[in-house]
């Protein structure tokens, strides 16, 4: 998307079919410019990225059953994992001017060897029981083998060019192997009295791999925890023996209480030493960035959850809704440290983070007719993540679950994905603008003024998610309408200011500036000579002036007074170097891409996520042909979307160090509709 | 009593299934899962050393061409202005790199202290001080005494006084040239390739360049500085450049090579450069720059970027950088002339000439100004192993005294070293800076050098640069304390270098 987003709009992308010069297939590819990005056809028929899977999943299961009562299992379970990746890069793409080629292997084993005793009580109407025992013994084993020949010898086209030993310099090889494993010990009990009220209660106490800490050994590690759940569930309607002709159909209330606990990432203890690529002969190792407190401990989640079930008027009227309040505190936490302290990475626990919320889902059926049916289900979802509080060592009250969301970036002061005590998790902070009293933007040399200290644009929590489904249904044709959506949370997205950068966007729909890419440009008039050879005049001058407050420090105190404060009017001269012209002198100064402010948008998005429209063959017609039921239908996903935030769909997401970032968005490849077809058939 | 038959029947099936599951994972060790067999914890510090060295060359090599060469006019940016047209955002890869780097220098000398040898501890400590300097020069105030210390749970390191940074860092080069006399190795020294009198060489030149960064700061930066000029032992010739010669092959190659040709394309020959070398047609013209007729020989034509920022009133055509920057698909080639790629630059004779030059206009030591000028100057030329006959002259005696360089005033000192450190680090901004400095802010006083063009900094330069992003967000006490004693973390606020 990256190179798309440069991609000059006057250019058929047909005519850069052929993506090699003539005469120089696998050596130079074939494009309208040298300097930055690829043909997209070389990147889409050379620069391959392939890969080939394949998975083993076997389960051995022995059942006992040693009377009526008592029984026991035994399950062997395994699911074994190989994959070959192999990742391709022509020659002449830029910065691999040479081309390369990596293969990477990669096995993963994980077995489960589980033993679980039964017990079931006699069967009868009052009470009845069940209690299980057992132990699971888990093992997991990683193989990562990468080969990487970063440049290739020889150029050109056969078979013999995408190889590792076409090598020009040294194949440079990376092994990572893992091995981690869980062994558990496990008891349930279940109770039921009558056909209405039930308990389960859980204890499961496991020995993790991953918390021995080989320095100390294995006797004084803390590798053993435990945890309990239990959860209760009353079915009121038969309990208090609601009458079936009662509004009330069904009503059942239940809640719950569990405890999960948790490892750590293999080998985290001690100082170790990463193996490099060598420097000729010298042997590199290089101090390994993550440092692990000795005695880390399990991470832990503790939840306390409550529902309700109700139907009413024969169950024409259900609603199902669901409370819950979960903490998850001591969390193995891999804390971004200041890099002067010669470390990138801090592993501890520490951290409390509450998530609470409420889930309803409310399905009705309005109008129930012999051939005429209306069916409404309502779903809406709230859940506010709340960083409680945060590790001992961090004591700004805040830290960055992401320092540098998008590195390299220019600007330099780095967009951070932030945990805020006190807040919802997941602030979305950068540098904001310096704003006169109105709230409009101060400009310096008419250059937009940005803070000094980062600021927050406020979280990607949404305040509520929303979805509707209509079902009509008309004789023996159906209709389906799904919208659904969300209210509040904020999206930064890069994509925005890299196409405004680009001047790929016309920008007229942002909020957050109200000028277009196309002010101020400079204008010139064409008209030709004798000779036929064009001739320009200059009609306009072009530049670009920032809506908002211009600064002077006139009493040199460097701090903004409103007296010093004027209505912006200093042009940003427009270019005249090549292409970087006009509004990217404004856009590109002012709206740098670590300016949180400049394109972060309210989320708030509502979508037609589908649209089904099916025909049911009637029943007396499709029997002589065997069938029970036939159903054909026309169904459209992600028909139609509604939101202010410009140039991107809001229902995104980014990747960083593994971690899913909500709220940040960057070079998205645009949202599809589809339209398909479906076929049901019953026999 | 009915039960107890099925317990027996039980525990004869228990004792099976256990059996079985063992059976499962025989040779099963679970003590040992955890043991890492991807990465040692005990290694020897040469595969250290290498690393340390490898990274921060590269870093510095990155920042020079982005930073220091760009600042000082000796080239220009074409694209992404920011840098010379003076409204600088943060620039956070030169203090995330050094301090990479300095983790694994810590403990490389750590590893070299503990096993007693002498001379890599040394060269460690050497090490250490340049990346140190090259921060505090560019930051100011920079956590110094508690950096590096994470193993030890310092993860937010207080900022230090450039004053006493300034300070130890003049002791701990004076303590590495006593410690490379002492009994060890150099393995993995691929800078020096285990030479510990180039090491102590280098740790002498190196206080000589901080005494002339912080002259007016130190009391006795004169006695210093003579003491070290009369033991003779500091870089004085080409054979004892600092310089990383790199290698063929990726990730060893010089840095710049693997760039898009649209980075390369980014900075160009500066016109400020091309004014001060064609007027006395030098020679190094066609080492910096490659011209724009693809002539190496006859009669080679130059261009020069104006700095500044990116309208029309400020041209940025400007030749390519010199063949020893980059391989150009299908463009000339360093080899095609015999030359090599470039090195990763710490320090040059040419540098510790101009160094002596104006500790003799400054009366800190005897001597003949002019004898080191032109000393620096043939230095510069037979690094880059000029060519001299494409601009007309024999040799560098016909050139020097022929071309309008020979010595006649302080500037010349000046704007010679200027030329002399291209590529050199971020060294060509800390001199403008210095001699800015010492002029008052007066550019008239630099003949060589006028504010960039159309700057958005009122014509200033400006002294420092930004915290980078991440001092903020991961260590923002201490970050706001340097801050309030500099008054504002901005680029003109005055570090004591520049008080």
């Amino acid at each position: 998307m990256y190179g798309w987003l440069w991609y000059p709009r006057q250019v058929a992308i047909e005519d850069l079919r052929d993506y090699w010069q003539p005469g120089k297939e696998g050596i130079e590819q074939r494009y309208v410019e040298n300097l930055w990005v690829n043909n997209p056809w070389l990147i889409a028929y050379e620069n391959t990225n392939s890969f080939k899977s394949n998975r083993l999943i076997g389960n051995l299961q022995l059942d006992y059953n040693l009377s009526d009562r008592l029984s026991a299992r035994i399950r062997y379970g395994a699911d074994v994992v190989n994959e070959g990746r192999q990742y391709r890069r022509a020659p002449s793409t830029k910065a691999v001017l040479l081309g390369s080629y990596r293969e990477d292997e990669i096995t993963f084993t994980e077995t489960n060897a589980e033993l679980l005793l039964g017990y079931s009580s006699p069967r009868n109407s009052l009470f009845s029981f069940d209690i299980k025992a057992g132990g699971n013994i888990m093992r997991q084993d990683a193989n990562y083998l990468i080969a990487n020949n970063p440049q290739l010898k020889f150029h050109g086209v056969g078979a013999s060019i995408y190889t590792l030993t076409n090598a020009r310099s040294g194949v440079l090889v990376e092994s990572q192997k893992t091995q981690t494993g869980i062994n558990s010990l496990f008891g349930i009990i279940s109770l039921a009295y009558r056909n209405y009220l039930y308990l389960d209660a859980t204890y499961r106490n496991d020995w993790n791999s991953t918390l021995v800490n080989p320095i100390v050994g294995l006797e004084n590690s803390t590798y053993s925890f435990g945890y309990p759940s239990v959860s209760v569930s009353a079915i009121l309607s038969e309990m208090l023996n609601i009458s079936s002709t009662s509004s009330i159909s069904f009503l059942k209330l239940k809640g719950a209480y569990a405890e999960v606990g948790n490892g750590a990432p293999p080998y985290a203890f001690g100082t170790t030493f990463t193996p490099q690529a060598a420097f000729g002969a010298n042997s590199v190792f290089t101090t390994n960035r993550t440092v692990a407190d000795a005695g880390l401990q399990n991470e832990r989640t503790k939840a306390l959850e409550g529902g309700i079930d109700a139907r009413f008027f024969g169950s024409r009227l259900r609603l199902d809704a669901t409370w819950y309040n979960m903490l998850s505190f001591n969390q193995v936490i891999q804390l971004p440290v200041a890099s002067s302290s010669g470390y990138d990475f801090k592993l501890t626990n520490g951290g409390e983070i509450r998530n609470k919320g409420i889930e309803v889902m409310l399905t009705g059926t309005p109008i129930k007719k012999s051939r005429f049916q209306w069916d409404v289900t309502l779903n809406i979802g709230r859940n506010r993540a709340i960083v409680e509080s945060l590790p001992d060592i961090i004591n700004s009250g805040r830290y960055a679950i992401i320092a540098d969301i998008f590195p390299g970036d220019e600007g330099g002061s780095d967009l951070e994905y932030v945990a805020e005590e006190g807040e919802l998790l997941g602030q979305l902070y950068g540098l904001g603008f310096e704003r006169g009293p109105d709230g409009r933007i101060i400009h310096v040399n008419g250059l937009p003024l940005h803070t000094q200290e980062k600021v927050s644009a406020g979280s990607y929590q949404p305040d509520l998610r929303i979805g509707v489904y209509n079902a009509f249904t008309l004789g023996n044709i159906h209709l389906g309408i799904l919208f659904d959506g969300q209210i509040g949370g904020k999206i930064y997205s890069r994509s925005h200011a890299l196409y405004n950068t680009g001047g790929t966007i016309t920008n007229n729909d942002d909020p957050n500036l109200p000028l277009s890419t196309l002010d101020g440009r400079t204008v010139y008039g064409v008209s030709y000579d004798a000779n036929g050879d064009p001739v320009y005049t200059l009609e306009q001058e072009g530049g670009v002036v920032g809506p908002g407050w211009n600064w002077e420090d006139v009493n040199e105190d460097g701090l903004i007074d409103d007296d010093e404060l004027s209505e912006n009017d200093v042009v940003v001269p427009a270019g005249g170097a090549g292409y970087t012209g006009y509004f990217y002198n404004y856009y590109g100064n002012g709206f740098n891409r670590d300016n949180i402010e400049a394109s972060t948008f309210d989320a708030t998005y509502v979508k037609l996520r589908e649209l089904s429209f099916g025909y049911e063959f009637p029943t007396q017609a499709i029997e002589r042909l065997g069938l029970s039921k036939l159903r054909l239908s026309i169904v459209g996903r992600n028909l139609l979307l509604f939101s202010k935030v410009p140039t991107i769909d809001p229902e995104t997401y980014s990747i960083r160090n593994g971690i899913f970032v909500n709220g940040f968005e960057s070079t998205q490849l645009p949202s599809t509709r589809s339209l398909g077809f479906s076929l049901s058939v019953g026999f | 009593m009915k039960n107890i038959p099925f317990i027996a029947t039980l525990l004869r099936h228990l004792g099976f299934s256990l059996l079985m599951l063992a059976s499962l994972h025989s040779c099963d060790q679970f003590e040992t899962f955890n043991e890492n067999p991807n990465e040692p914890t005990v290694v020897s510090p040469d595969v250290l050393l290498v690393s340390a060295i490898r990274s921060s060359m590269n870093t510095m090599v990155m920042e020079s061409f982005l930073l220091g060469n760009n600042i000082a006019q000796l080239t220009a940016k074409t694209l992404r202005t920011e840098v010379d047209a003076y409204n600088w955002n943060a620039f956070p890869t030169l203090w995330e790199g050094l301090y990479y780097s300095l983790t694994d220098i810590s403990q490389c000398e750590k590893i070299a202290k503990e096993s007693g040898n002498e001379t890599l501890e040394g060269a460690s400590i050497v090490l250490r001080t340049w990346l140190f300097a090259n921060l505090t020069n560019a930051y100011g105030d920079i956590p110094y005494f508690e950096a590096i210390a994470g193993a030890d749970n310092i993860f937010t390191p207080v900022y230090d006084d450039q004053s006493a940074i300034y300070n130890d860092m003049l002791l701990q080069l004076q303590k590495a040239t006593q410690l490379l006399d002492g009994n060890g190795n150099l393995d993995g020294d691929i800078l020096f390739n285990g030479d510990a009198t180039r090491w102590k060489k280098l740790a002498n030149s190196l206080q000589l360049r901080l005494l002339m960064l912080a002259g007016h700061k130190i009391s006795d930066a004169s006695q210093q500085f003579a003491a070290i000029v009369a033991g003779g032992v500091f870089i004085s010739s080409n054979d004892d450049n600092a310089a990383l010669t790199y290698l063929g092959g990726f990730p060893n190659q010089f840095p710049l090579i693997p760039l898009k040709t649209g980075d390369f394309d980014a900075v160009a020959l500066s016109q400020t450069a091309l004014d001060a070398m064609s007027s006395s047609n030098d020679p190094r013209l066609l080492r910096y720059a490659r011209p724009d007729n693809d002539d190496f020989t006859q009669t080679p034509i130059f261009s020069g970027a104006v700095n500044g920022i990116n309208t029309g009133d400020c041209p940025k055509n400007g030749s390519r950088l010199g063949l020893a920057y980059w391989d150009a698909p299908g463009a000339t080639q360093a080899s095609d002339w015999g030359l090599s790629q470039g090195d990763g630059i710490i320090m040059t004779y040419a540098e510790t000439s101009f160094i002596l030059a104006e500790g003799v206009l400054k009366g800190w030591i005897e001597g003949d100004v002019e004898t080191y000028y032109r000393e620096g100057i043939k230095a510069s030329m037979d690094y880059h192993r000029v060519d001299y006959d494409p601009f007309g002259w024999d040799d560098f005696d016909d050139y020097y005294q022929n071309s309008g360089v020979a010595y006649e005033q302080v500037t010349d000192v000046w704007q010679q070293k200027w030329l002399a450190l291209f590529f050199h680090g971020l060294e060509p901004y800390f001199e403008l800076r210095r001699w800015y400095h010492d002029v008052e802010g007066d550019w008239a006083s630099l003949p060589f050098i006028n504010p960039s063009c159309g700057n958005l900094n009122n014509d200033a330069l400006p002294l420092r640069f930004l915290y980078p992003g991440e001092a903020q967000s991961l260590n923002i006490q201490h970050y706001q304390a340097a801050v309030s004693k500099l008054g504002s973390d901005d680029q003109n606020a005055r570090m004591w270098l520049v008080q």
